[in-house]
């Protein structure tokens, strides 16, 4: 336990000292998710209005909605690509065989490393958004916002195994880049962040009630509209969100156990 | 050329699931924005709306995969010693680099692809209906040789000084909304009109729009040329200046250094 402590402790680290150290990154993630709002509103005003939007998505206040969709865009199901990412740098990096010789199991440092990246690019998120929110909805829109924070921590949860074992078959694949960072926007796309998901081709809008982020942007709905609340939010997200957890997990653990067996016998590492 | 050319082609076919993922991912990150978009605009406009969205989503990607794949690449090339290897056998960095637009269009092509297949269906817009399909190409191609021209300008400088990707990402945003790519110039607010007036990108995008959907530019369309040309010509000289500084630099004191932090 005190291991696994301490490998949180270092990936945390990592990831303070490249914020640290790539101040231009740091100034942009506060500046990327109103750049997001900001892109939504000009191609909308121009090409039409906010209240055919608000109309079409069911909430009483559209920008409001648009920050907390927007911090959701950027932060949600973060921890697949993050897991991924981090075991492609080690391969370009030869640095892969120390990581994997090290103490910890592999699977357990991408989870980590994984975890942490998404839970410092969530937090930024939310830090950027808070005062827009506070200064556009008032203090109901920022109760609102960091509901939806708290319910995108948990909707990462049930993609943990996924994350892992998206991270072993990029490897596997030995191409140039992670060929299943795909799964990010898909799951974004199927969970309707910034439309109703009604637009989307039929076996699309079957395929968006399996993703996780979709009950994250129910909630960022809920937040926003003058019925709900922001608990309400939580709880009506967090019952769908323990099933995936349960079963996601469960599902993926066998995968994981191949994968690893299978890079090992190719010599990934 | 021709060995380059075939060089890159070979190595996009060996990397081919990267190159299909890139255009999977940017296609699929476009359309969730396209998607966005589209719930501000009332059914009856779609007609057109979407081509207008479609194109100005291509030239978007026109300009900005080269910026990725000659612009930030060069990562690559210092880290896999190919500047070197260019430098002992004589070869053109230039060429080099500049050929690394055959893949970006590729990948361009295909994020089109994605994000037109999600605009037609959810508008059933004709959206590949074209005025005039000769200016359209002109249009198109201007942008990309704008785009490759002001990539290659990265490059050189990368050579000596790394390329804050954010910031390189951070400034297309910033070109598309405000740019008069994402809509046309006439419809923005006065101050970022003036704004995109002034950028390089608006006047082939304005042609576009004209070419596409028979949409006036802003200015008069001889005059949108004329700058169109202007421009294109502004960038060729700023990548040479970048590219002699950059080299007389690099021979004499070697070039950057590359890690993670």
């Amino acid at each position: 336990m005190a291991s696994l402590k301490s490998l949180v402790k270092a990936e945390l680290g990592v990831q303070w000292w490249w914020l640290k150290n790539n101040r231009v990154m740091l100034v942009l993630s506060f500046v990327w998710p109103y750049m997001a709002v900001l892109v939504l509103l000009a191609m909308g005003y121009a090409y039409g209005s906010i209240q055919n939007m608000a109309r079409r998505l069911g909430v009483d206040e559209p920008v409001v909605y648009l920050m907390a969709a927007s911090m959701v865009a950027f932060a949600a199901s973060g921890i697949i690509d993050n897991a991924s990412g981090v075991a492609q740098w080690h391969r370009w990096l030869g640095t892969l065989p120390y990581v994997y010789a090290a103490p910890h199991r592999f699977p357990v440092y991408l989870v980590v490393s994984g975890f942490a990246g998404s839970l410092f690019i969530a937090t930024t998120n939310l830090a950027a958004m808070l005062p827009g929110a506070l200064a556009v909805g008032g203090l109901r829109a920022g109760l609102g916002l960091l509901a939806v924070f708290a319910v995108m921590i948990i909707a990462s949860l049930p993609l943990v195994g996924i994350a892992v074992s998206a991270a072993l078959l990029s490897l596997l694949a030995r191409e140039e880049g992670n060929v299943l960072s795909f799964l990010n926007p898909l799951l974004l796309l199927l969970s309707g962040v910034f439309y109703p998901i009604d637009v989307l081709p039929r076996i699309l809008q079957w395929m968006s009630v399996l993703a996780p982020v979709r009950y994250v942007v129910e909630a960022a709905r809920i937040a926003s509209t003058f019925t709900g609340g922001p608990v309400r939010a939580v709880v009506v997200a967090s019952y769908y969100l323990a099933v995936m957890i349960a079963v996601y997990n469960l599902l993926s653990l066998k995968a994981v156990g191949a994968l690893e067996s299978a890079a090992r016998r190719r010599g990934v590492f | 050329m021709r060995v380059m050319g075939w060089l890159h082609l070979l190595r996009t076919s060996r990397y081919l699931y990267s190159m299909a993922n890139w255009a999977l991912v940017d296609g699929l990150w476009i359309s969730i924005y396209v998607l966005g978009a589209l719930t501000f605009a009332s059914p009856s406009s779609y007609g057109v709306v979407a081509p207008m969205v479609f194109w100005a989503v291509l030239a978007w990607n026109l300009m900005s995969t080269p910026l990725w794949t000659i612009g930030n690449w060069t990562r690559f090339y210092i880290a896999m010693g190919v500047f070197e290897e260019h430098e002992l056998a004589g070869a053109s960095h230039s060429l080099f680099l500049s050929l690394r637009a055959l893949p970006a269009i590729i990948v361009s092509l295909g994020t089109a692809a994605v994000v037109g297949g999600f605009i037609a269906y959810v508008t059933r817009a004709p959206i590949l209906h074209v005025e005039n399909l000769l200016l359209l190409a002109g249009s198109l191609a201007a942008i990309t040789a704008m785009a490759t021209l002001y990539s290659l300008t990265i490059a050189f400088l990368s050579l000596a000084t790394r390329a804050p990707a954010p910031l390189l990402d951070f400034m297309n945003f910033l070109l598309f909304i405000a740019g008069g790519i994402a809509a046309p110039v006439s419809r923005l607010p006065g101050p970022v009109r003036a704004f995109a007036v002034a950028t390089p990108y608006s006047h082939p995008a304005e042609l576009m729009r004209m070419a596409a959907v028979g949409l006036k530019p802003y200015l008069e369309p001889r005059l949108e040329a004329l700058l169109t040309v202007a421009w294109l010509a502004g960038l060729t000289l700023l990548w040479l200046a970048a590219r002699r500084w950059a080299l007389i630099r690099a021979r004499r004191e070697g070039v950057r250094g590359i890690g993670r932090m």
